[in-house]
């Protein structure tokens, strides 16, 4: 066997083992690369910081732990830029493997650098079954739909909710989504029908579905993947998780198109050999 | 309903008191002056309080002229004009509006009254039987139906409708019939969606014309489902199909399997499903996500004869290059009407056509009149509230 | 009856939402959000039916030894270990000497939930990567001029997407002393325009599809998805 068809044949595990090393590497010794915001960052940075302390956000987590790398930051991040401008935080899930993530985010974050009370500041109403539906019974009632929160306790008593229970009065709907239910669907039954601004942190593979929300206005912002992610934690703080990841999804993409190179080297060489049809 | 109630201005000193010294006038003309300066200050140019349109008769609007009010706008609220008021919201001018409603919000039915920057102005909550801001949308529902309906009765008549060739669909009874040679299983996936989705419904309609298929070939078809609301559905649907071509006792409960609702967890086991089982053809038809392009690839090592269908067109990259074919956005929705050539679902689809080109005319119309800068008018006509 | 009487509930329920949409009035909108109501309830009730299902195959498959029957094992002991861990008081797990019970932080579900499950889904949605490289590979092959400007366009904006884009750029413009579009800019560019002209494209007629089978279903013109011909 000649090396080009060694390499025409190239055994998968090859390809895995050096995006393996590729992503491994930047971890340990960082390109330190600089990331400059797009302006759907931009515009997710910009819907959040035009709130006024005290308003309410509602905000609709729906992912769960296999997208967390590329979602946690985001979440994390916007959780940071809501409690700097110290807005009331609702946060509700329709995943149901996604609130231990919020409160891990919510201890790390909320409570554990900027001292926010829970119940007072913020608060994590948990997990409900029934998708699209829930999401329009939250404009009727939220506490309707969640009379208590994820740990059992009445939200009614709580300082977070007081003059909140309905979309009517949320400023903002802040969607952090990996996919059904989830962006498509908050723009499709809320953003229309109760005319409240959204901003969506989503991931990569899922983002250039929803530019056309962002370019027609129905999204106020959009943050696509890990580099989206990355963009707004520089907007945010300057730096955070997903920036530091960039390096590594840097040199992922160049071993990619390193790969697609060769096949086409492979192929080209071929061809002028004859031996493709 | 509208009231409003103008405040009236102070009444003026009278004229008759001729007793009145010059300078006594003087300083109540100034105070006077001093007075009607504060009042136009406060005032709210272009206040108005109504019933909030196209609501369920729970929410009051007061907007204003938000270029020529002041710098912050107190909305106040009572439920007689005597008071006590309740402040609602403190706003700037710019906001031009502000809808009460939601949490303390207006019952309906009754009257308030407000008061805006010290003007007293009332209105009553009332319900709608008609939601005007979506005329526009029942409208194009209209045409759209009627469109279907006139296709359909056109294929009720016996009127010959083309449907192009769809090599996906074209191609899935050979895959069928390839799995049914080598002695291997049909796989067939959903999507990973509810059954609240319209693609996972339509998956149904799908696997039953597949059943039907694998049921004459006595074929094993496997059906893995990553949502427990679907499991009924799914068994119904195959076993009807199983049952519409006389042999309902090939039809095994135990294939139509709910894996997981964790999307990975359920990727993970289709892909053990495969890896084991080595159905020799794999149709993806569904609403499916991140889990597409690992199913695929997987599917593809084990040499199965894959063909996939999606609406989510963010999937249909992934699916392109792993399987041999791919059914794209519409060309999904058409399945059954290609598979059954049926005449009234060939008439609804034609019906779709037709509207696609009174859209492209839209499109082509409303695209020439935005770039000689008319886009507002078209803009406004697709406005939903 | 069997057929007619699903097709009589589909016909309306699908009206009622449809009127709920066009129809403030609480009369209709209460209707509405009643039976929205209910199908929270079944959805949650949906999700005892997929266990029991679950369980039923499982167990069917051990009892008649079928072929890797022993991988049903694991599979019934995580199953029912996640749901008692979930579902028993909190007091008996705290006082089996655990710091919290039920879902909270620091329970044994909790972590379970960290330990366990995060790993698991997070390996398997990093194949992703894996795959994509040795799909890449595989499939942008430059035989014709479509598959070329395929395989260029994807370049550009996988390297345009990340900051290595942008560093490259500003290198090459400083080197050549000129002003040109930076590949970030070309990704955006990219994705702004031809790309979002096909998406729109691709979305229309698929909203109409899904309008029309939507229309089909609830009219009872289509009636496979509900079990008949």
């Amino acid at each position: 066997m000649d090396w080009k068809t060694r390499l025409e044949r190239l055994d998968r595990r090859i390809i895995f083992l050096v995006i393996f090393f590729a992503v491994l590497m930047p971890l340990f010794f960082p390109l330190g690369l600089s990331i400059t915001p797009g302006p759907e960052a931009t515009a997710f940075h910009a819907a959040i910081e035009a709130l006024q302390p005290g308003d309410a956000v509602y905000l609709a987590a729906d992912y769960d732990p296999g997208s967390l790398p590329e979602l946690q930051p985001m979440l994390e991040a916007a959780i940071e830029q809501l409690c700097k401008k110290d807005v009331r935080i609702i946060a509700g899930s329709l995943w149901p493997a996604c609130p231990p993530l919020v409160n891990r985010a919510f201890t790390q974050i909320a409570e554990g650098r900027f001292q926010k009370v829970y119940g007072t500041d913020y608060v994590n109403l948990g997990f409900k079954e029934g998708r699209e539906v829930v999401m329009n019974q939250l404009g009727q009632s939220i506490r309707g739909v969640y009379p208590v929160d994820s740990a059992g306790a009445p939200i009614g008593d709580m300082p977070v909710m007081s003059g909140v229970d309905s979309y009517a009065d949320i400023k903002l709907i802040v969607n952090v989504s990996a996919g059904y239910p989830g962006t498509k669907e908050w723009v499709q039954q809320v953003r229309s029908r109760y005319s409240i601004p959204i901003v969506a942190g989503c991931t990569a593979v899922s983002a250039p579905e929803y530019f056309p929300y962002f370019q027609s206005g129905q999204l106020s912002g959009l943050l696509g993947g890990l580099a989206g992610a990355a963009e707004y934690e520089v907007l945010v703080s300057g730096s955070g998780p997903a920036a530091k990841k960039m390096d590594a999804q840097s040199l992922g993409h160049i071993v990619i198109i390193g790969f697609i190179l060769l096949g086409n080297l492979i192929y080209f060489l071929r061809s002028r050999e004859g031996s493709v049809a | 309903m509208i009231k409003n109630r103008t405040p009236l201005p102070a009444s003026p000193s009278s004229a008759k008191r001729l007793a009145l010294s010059a300078c006594s006038g003087l300083v109540l003309f100034l105070g006077l002056a001093a007075l009607l300066a504060t009042s136009a200050a406060a005032a709210v140019p272009g206040l108005v309080v109504r019933d909030n349109p196209d609501d369920r008769g729970e929410a009051i609007l007061v907007e204003w002229d938000g270029e020529a009010a002041g710098d912050s706008v107190r909305v106040e609220r009572a439920e007689s004009e005597a008071g006590p008021w309740v402040m609602r919201r403190a706003l700037p001018g710019s906001a031009a509006r502000f809808v009460d409603q939601g949490e303390g919000g207006p019952e309906r039915g009754k009257t308030y009254f407000y008061r805006v920057n010290g003007q007293v102005l009332s209105a009553t909550p009332t319900a709608q039987w008609w939601n005007k801001g979506r005329t526009n949308l029942f409208l194009i529902l209209a045409l759209y139906l009627g469109l279907i309906m006139v296709f359909l009765n056109i294929a009720r008549k016996g009127g010959s409708l083309f449907i192009r060739k769809i090599a996906g669909l074209d191609a899935m009874e050979e895959a069928i019939g390839r799995a049914t040679e080598m002695g291997k299983p049909v796989l067939y996936v959903p999507g990973i969606d509810d059954a609240n989705n319209i693609q996972t419904i339509y998956s149904m309609a799908i696997l039953n014309s597949v059943a039907k298929m694998v049921a004459q070939y006595d074929t094993e078809l496997i059906v893995p489902l990553a949502k427990a609301f679907v499991l009924p559905l799914a068994e119904e649907t195959v076993r009807s199909g199983y049952m519409d071509v006389g042999r309902p006792d090939s039809f095994r409960a135990d294939n139509i399997r709910f894996l997981s609702d964790e999307q990975f967890a359920f990727t993970a086991a289709v892909n053990g499903i495969m890896l084991r089982e080595k159905p020799a053809a794999n149709l993806f038809l569904g609403s499916f996500f991140a889990e597409s392009l690992v199913l695929a690839e997987t599917g593809f090592t084990t040499g199965a004869i894959q063909i996939a269908g999606t609406a989510n067109i963010h999937q249909l990259p992934f699916f392109v290059v792993a399987c041999d074919y791919t059914m794209i956005g519409e060309e999904f929705f058409a399945t059954s009407a290609y598979l059954s050539r049926e005449p009234m679902l060939v008439g609804t689809l034609k019906g779709g056509d037709m509207m696609k080109l009174v859209i492209m005319v839209f499109l082509v119309v409303a695209a020439i009149a935005a770039t000689m800068g008319h886009s507002e008018a078209f803009r406004s006509l697709l406005v939903i509230r | 009856m069997r057929r007619e009487i699903p097709l009589f509930l589909t016909i309306f329920f699908g009206c009622m939402m449809v009127i709920g949409f066009f129809v403030p009035h609480p009369i209709v909108n209460e209707a509405r959000s009643r039976v929205e109501e209910w199908t929270i309830i079944l959805a949650a009730a949906a999700v005892v039916l997929g266990v029991a299902n679950v369980a039923r195959i499982h167990m069917h498959k051990i009892s008649r030894r079928d072929r890797d029957f022993q991988y049903s094992f694991p599979l019934l002991f995580a199953l029912f270990l996640m749901i008692l861990l979930g579902i028993v008081p909190k007091d008996w797990i705290t006082s089996m000497g655990f710091p919290a019970g039920g879902t909270d932080e620091g329970s044994p579900f909790d972590w379970l939930y960290n330990n366990a499950y995060v790993p698991m889904q997070g390996t398997m949605f990093a194949l992703l990567a894996f795959y994509i490289a040795s799909a890449a590979f595989r499939a942008f092959r430059i035989r014709t001029v479509e598959a070329a400007l395929l395989a260029i366009t994807a370049v550009l904006v996988m390297i345009g997407r990340v900051p290595v884009g942008g560093s490259i750029s500003n290198w090459f413009n400083g080197l050549i002393h000129l002003d040109l579009w930076t590949l970030p800019e070309i990704q955006q560019w990219i994705m702004d325009i031809p790309n979002l002209a096909a998406k729109r494209a691709i979305l229309i007629g698929a909203a109409l599809g899904a309008i029309a089978t939507s229309l089909k279903i609830i009219l009872g013109i289509e009636r496979s998805a509900i079990g008949g011909d």
